[in-house]
């Protein structure tokens, strides 16, 4: 196996510096969501303003995979209006369910392309997704309290 | 006392119960089926005696047959032989993983009070990330909370890494491990 291709230079820069890291107010939806087979955690909560992502903001402990990839997801979808960010995370969510056979557009993933060499290890899909279920998750959430 | 045939150099899927007679005979069955009946009517039954009341169905056959291969293995050895070892190879492996720096031990640093495991962490490096390091230089650990999370939130840890020993453990084999841990700091640039 490739460490290299596995631990790019940019997933290491973004877990020894994760970016928008600490919970932050104003939020509607807080999630915690685990990986049970390695204990890997994050809470995280999602603000949304007028349709748009207005902040991301999470606590997480686990391996450098999940840090970064949550670090990457807050600085990639922050500001995007909702719909937009969900097209970003199916995006995302391909290109690690894609064995790495999948090309990643770094045109809509940015520094998110670098996870393109951890679908090629199965046992690490699940760190880097951990971030971007629970955003999923809380974002849904937000969005149906909003419609009341 | 209970064991388990992978952990002797024996298959998967067989293990063996060793208990008192008064205590097993007492214990009802777990599991109804073949051979682990004496008479059977409608209003009752009764079971077989010890052991083949707990053996009920098909038993594993391939699985005894290899479980009983490692238990003459192991006897032709001689387990006193066998402890030895492992007292000595993990009283290596505690030394060499005491002087990293960084590195620390959970449970007793000397081998006392221990089996030929040991689980440690490291500052900055989160297990996952060592036991991938590990495994791309062909060292195997294993990575996670080793079905011990209270034990781990003991010791104020979120995971750990644990490198386990057995009698065909050598010295060079900690030695791959320590180096394999050294690389795995450099490249996460930490210490």
């Amino acid at each position: 196996m490739d460490l290299q291709s596995l631990y790019q230079a940019i997933i290491l820069d973004h877990y020894r510096a994760p970016h928008h890291a600490g919970l932050r107010e104003p939020y509607e939806a807080e999630v915690h969501h685990v990986n049970p087979t390695c204990g890997d955690e994050v809470t995280l909560r999602v603000h949304l303003v007028d349709g748009t992502v207005s902040d991301i903001s999470y606590d997480a402990e686990g391996c450098s995979i999940s840090q970064a990839s949550t670090s990457v997801l807050a600085d990639l979808l922050i500001g995007k209006p909702v719909d937009e960010a969900m097209t970003v995370h199916e995006t995302f969510v391909e290109l690690m369910q894609g064995r790495g056979q999948v090309e990643p557009d770094e045109d809509v993933l940015e520094d998110g392309v670098a996870f393109a060499g951890v679908a090629k290890f199965p046992a690490r899909v699940k760190c880097a997704l951990l971030g971007w279920m629970a955003w999923k998750d809380a974002t849904a959430q937000a969005v149906v309290d909003a419609r009341g | 006392m209970a064991f388990t045939g992978h952990k002797m150099v024996g298959p998967t899927g067989i293990g063996a119960l060793w208990g008192r007679t008064e205590v097993l005979t007492a214990l009802p069955p777990f599991l109804g089926g073949g051979s682990m009946i004496e008479t059977v009517a409608m209003a009752g039954s009764t079971w077989a005696p010890l052991p083949a009341k707990f053996e009920a169905g098909t038993p594993p056959i391939a699985e005894a047959i290899g479980l009983g291969a490692a238990v003459d293995y192991l006897a032709a050895i001689g387990m006193d032989r066998v402890a030895a070892h492992e007292q000595a190879i993990t009283a290596y492996a505690l030394e060499r993983l005491g002087d990293i720096d960084g590195l620390t031990i959970l449970g007793p640093s000397e081998p006392v009070d221990r089996g030929g495991a040991i689980s440690f962490e490291i500052d900055g490096v989160h297990p996952h990330d060592v036991s991938q390091v590990l495994d791309s230089l062909g060292v195997a650990v294993r990575a996670g909370h080793h079905c011990a999370k209270p034990a781990h939130r003991r010791f104020g840890v979120q995971s750990s890494t644990r490198a386990s020993f057995y009698l065909y453990t050598t010295t060079a084999d900690v030695d791959a491990l320590v180096d394999g841990l050294d690389q795995a700091k450099r490249f996460f640039q930490v210490g």
